[in-house]
């Protein structure tokens, strides 16, 4: 989520607010509509209205609060209030019941007209909603009328009855519709928030373990959704009254629990002692409750919510105390939606220690929903700064990595670089060493002859012609591939064509496929040439050959000649013939030669 | 005797005298070869050639005043039926394979026998040409590389017999031994290198003009 869009969420936070307040200030209608509020009350448990005589009613002002009009009393109690009309009404009508507990049916003139549900176990709770019951108009006559209503309470839990209204539907109706939104459609629609927001955090929770947060709201959101169910539940399958009442309580003190440990973690503080003593009065407290007897139950859980009272006091001090921990619009907007939802929980606990006339409105839930929201709001804002941070991490780490290959790429050519100036420094050292045996020996020789008196001109014109094919060959072994031979080979042919006709031979040529040296190398490839162009020069001076057989394979090479031949025994000294091995040796070649009077073979294999 | 008007006409670009003397020399001594001009400058090539068009011009690379190449294109171009060969000493594949994509019909080594540089001469006119094994490896290297890289019309790729031949001529293979190892007669080994050298300039020109072309792109573009 990106700042902006948390900021939008901001600036539509307004727009809800009017719309609220528009519909708590929704007129009430007046026209055509009778309140009632005085009228006699009878606690009897037969069905339909009790007919017992005037003496065993007693007179009833509403509000009407059984914890004072009746303490300890609890069970099916009536309502019996009597008006005049001037004529009796053609259009629906309706009964309004804005507050009553916990449940209730109307009759008028005897008759049945709506039933707020089961009034036995497992009842239905209408405690924390308003009730409305259409009926047609003919129901009511001229002159006087009868409406009875029936009402299910329990004994020291606010039950009883607040001023109600009977009309036109179309009188009555917005004003039950307004307060029906505030008080059943409003939980609703916070129920379902808290629990997706719950549920989205507590996924994220596990998959990420080490964030104890949003475990902690993901608890909160659950007890604050469980305590809400009671405003807006109407049926509860299972479950007596005193059982869901109980269950309801001990959630919402259970969230009040939970929300302590999600602000020690949140303003980052460690109390496990605190935390631990108030899980135990949280385990134990509402056990103890459970088994006292139930018109206890309402009275004790109020007095175990001062506890609480005393935890959201802490919580307060706490967040101002290590407001320096969080963000300064963290802290404020924890600080006050805390304190908020504080004083809706002070409301419902003095209404829940200390009875009134009228029947409690409970609007911790309010608090409860308005909290939740702004703790999810701030943990996701969290979320989204720590996903910010974790992009800078990873750019920085990018850039570092690209750094890295960087400065690797520039040492990988730098050695490059050496090694191919190693390589340039080899070259050149083979090229001074070649140029110094081949060429320069040629050169010393031809100055040596050009120098005599008369110059040898015969024998300079061959020193000569040895210098530039010596040049050749080191030309050839520089141009083109080393390795390939074969090309090397067909070169060197011209070179001995003309060799071998100034002495009178024939030469017969035969390639076949790529041969390879051992080792192929410029250097090594040049030696060959060398050994090959000698053997020639040989065959020139010495054999009186008439023709010769040139022949190279993969691994060999050989030359054949039918001249007259010598005695390899005693020829080894002359001739160039120890050269000739010594080549072959540091070429990792085998020279053979054989001779007999009818020619001589040089055979290389390799 | 024959007539000099008869005799094929040779013009010599070569800057060194010496060697330049050497194949005047050896030229003249033949009945069928006359030199008609010897220059030992580009400029003054040129202004011989076009005097009198000859029938083959040697032409030496390095020259004082410029390069060659321009003269051997020059020469390519023109439409005459001058035929140009390059002087080199080695033969090596730098200064041959450049000379033929400019248009040259061959090489030919300063040193070379005066009846060798009579051969080579008499062979282009017969519509042969000089090929070392090393030029043979270069265009059948070149000649890979452009099938492989672009699809080419049938004309500017290599036929298999013409491949043969260039592999032939690798190995050290004469004329006349592909010749007969081939059996086809020395005239058509001739024609096929010269068919090749063809190809390697048309194609270089292709080429040159692609790159002309792309360079005219990138600077339009800007």
């Amino acid at each position: 989520m990106s700042r902006k869009s948390s900021a939008s969420l901001f600036s539509w936070a307004p727009l809800f607010g009017l719309l609220f307040v528009i519909s708590i200030l929704l007129p009430y209608a007046k026209a055509e509509t009778l309140r009632l509020d005085r009228g006699e009350f009878i606690f009897d448990q037969n069905q339909p209205p009790p007919t017992l005589p005037q003496s065993h009613w007693e007179p009833v002002k509403l509000p009407d609060n059984w914890d004072l009009s009746h303490p300890f009393r609890g069970g099916s109690g009536w309502y019996r209030f009597s008006f005049t009309l001037d004529h009796s009404p053609s259009d629906l009508w309706a009964v309004y019941l804005p507050r009553l507990s916990v449940n209730a049916q109307v009759f008028i003139n005897g008759q049945l007209v709506g039933s707020g549900g089961r009034f036995i176990e497992p009842i239905s709770h209408n405690s924390y909603r308003p009730l409305f019951f259409s009926f047609p108009g003919p129901l009511l006559h001229a002159g006087e009328n009868q409406i009875a209503l029936n009402l299910l309470g329990f004994a020291q839990e606010e039950s009883g009855l607040s001023p109600f209204q009977i009309g036109p539907v179309t009188a009555l109706k917005p004003a039950y519709n307004s307060q029906h939104f505030r008080e059943v459609i409003v939980p609703t629609i916070s129920f379902t928030l808290l629990l997706l927001l719950s549920f989205i955090l507590f996924i994220i929770w596990l998959r990420r373990r080490q964030e104890t947060l949003y475990l902690m709201f993901s608890l909160c959101g659950g007890f604050s959704t469980l305590y809400t169910a009671i405003f807006f539940i109407q049926e509860v399958p299972w479950l007596t009254h005193h059982q869901w009442l109980w269950m309801e309580l001990t959630a919402a003190m259970w969230y009040v629990y939970c929300l302590m440990l999600l602000i020690h973690r949140f303003v980052k503080v460690q109390r496990p002692s605190l935390e631990k003593f108030f899980l135990i009065y949280t385990i134990v407290g509402p056990i103890l409750i459970f088994f006292l007897p139930s018109p206890y139950l309402f009275r004790a859980f109020g007095i175990l919510g001062l506890g609480y009272c005393a935890v959201s006091l802490y919580i307060l001090f706490t967040i101002y105390q290590y407001r320096h921990q969080c963000l300064p619009s963290e802290t404020w907007l924890l600080f006050f939606s805390i304190l908020f939802s504080a004083l809706t929980g002070y409301h419902d606990l003095a209404y829940m220690l200390h009875s009134r006339h009228e029947i409690p409105v409970f609007i911790f839930y309010w608090g409860s929903t308005v909290l939740g929201i702004a703790i999810a709001f701030l943990l996701l804002l969290r979320f989204d700064r720590s996903l910010i941070l974790f992009e800078t991490l990873n750019r920085d780490l990018n850039s570092l990595v690209a750094e890295k290959s960087r400065t690797l790429a520039q040492s990988y050519q730098e050695r490059q670089t050496l090694e191919m100036r190693q390589a340039v420094f080899g070259e050149r050292e083979r090229i001074m060493r070649d140029l110094h045996d081949g060429l320069g020996g040629y050169l010393v020789s031809a100055m040596v002859q050009a120098e005599r008196h008369p110059p040898q001109l015969r024998t300079l014109q061959q020193t000569l012609r040895s210098a530039l094919e010596d040049l050749r060959l080191m030309i050839d072994s520089l141009d083109g591939d080393p390795t390939d031979l074969t090309t090397q080979m067909g070169s060197l042919r011209e070179r001995l064509e003309s060799l071998m006709e100034s002495s009178g031979a024939v030469l017969h040529w035969q390639v076949e496929d790529s041969p390879r040296l051992p080792l192929p190398s410029t250097s090594n490839t040049l030696q060959l040439m060398r050994m090959v162009q000698e053997i020639f020069t040989n065959i020139a001076k010495h054999s009186h050959a008439c023709h010769v057989f040139f022949s190279v394979g993969a691994r060999h090479l050989e030359v054949r000649d039918d001249g007259e031949g010598f005695d390899v025994s005693t020829t080894r000294s002359g001739r160039g013939l120890p050269h000739l091995y010594s080549r072959a040796q540091q070429l990792g070649i085998t020279l053979n030669i054989s001779s007999s009077s009818s020619g001589t073979t040089l055979h290389l294999t390799w | 005797m024959i007539p000099p008007t008869q005799r094929n006409s040779v013009l010599i670009v070569e800057d060194e005298p010496i060697t330049r003397d050497r194949l005047v020399e050896a030229i003249s001594a033949h009945p069928l070869l006359q030199v008609i001009a010897a220059t030992g400058s580009l400029r003054a090539g040129q202004e011989a050639f076009l005097a009198h068009p000859p029938r083959v011009a040697l032409i030496d690379l390095g020259l004082p005043d410029g390069s060659g190449l321009d003269l051997i294109r020059q020469i390519h171009d023109s439409q005459s039926l001058t035929e140009s060969l390059v002087l080199t000493v080695f033969g090596d594949e730098q200064h041959v394979v450049n000379a033929l994509k400019a248009g040259a019909r061959g090489y030919l080594l300063k040193d070379s026998s005066f009846t060798t540089i009579a051969d080579n001469l008499l062979m282009l006119i017969d519509g042969g040409s000089p090929i070392n094994p090393k030029v043979a490896r270069f265009l059948l290297g070149q000649f890979g590389e452009w099938e492989k890289s672009t699809p080419m019309t049938p004309q500017i790729t290599l036929t298999e017999r013409e491949k043969d031949i260039l592999n032939l001529i690798t190995k050290g293979y004469k004329r006349n031994e592909i010749a007969s190892l081939l059996n086809i007669s020395n005239n058509t080994v001739g024609t096929h290198i010269r068919r090749i050298y063809e190809k390697l300039s048309v194609h270089s020109n292709i080429e040159a003009a692609q790159e002309a072309v792309q360079l005219g792109l990138i600077t339009n573009g800007r």
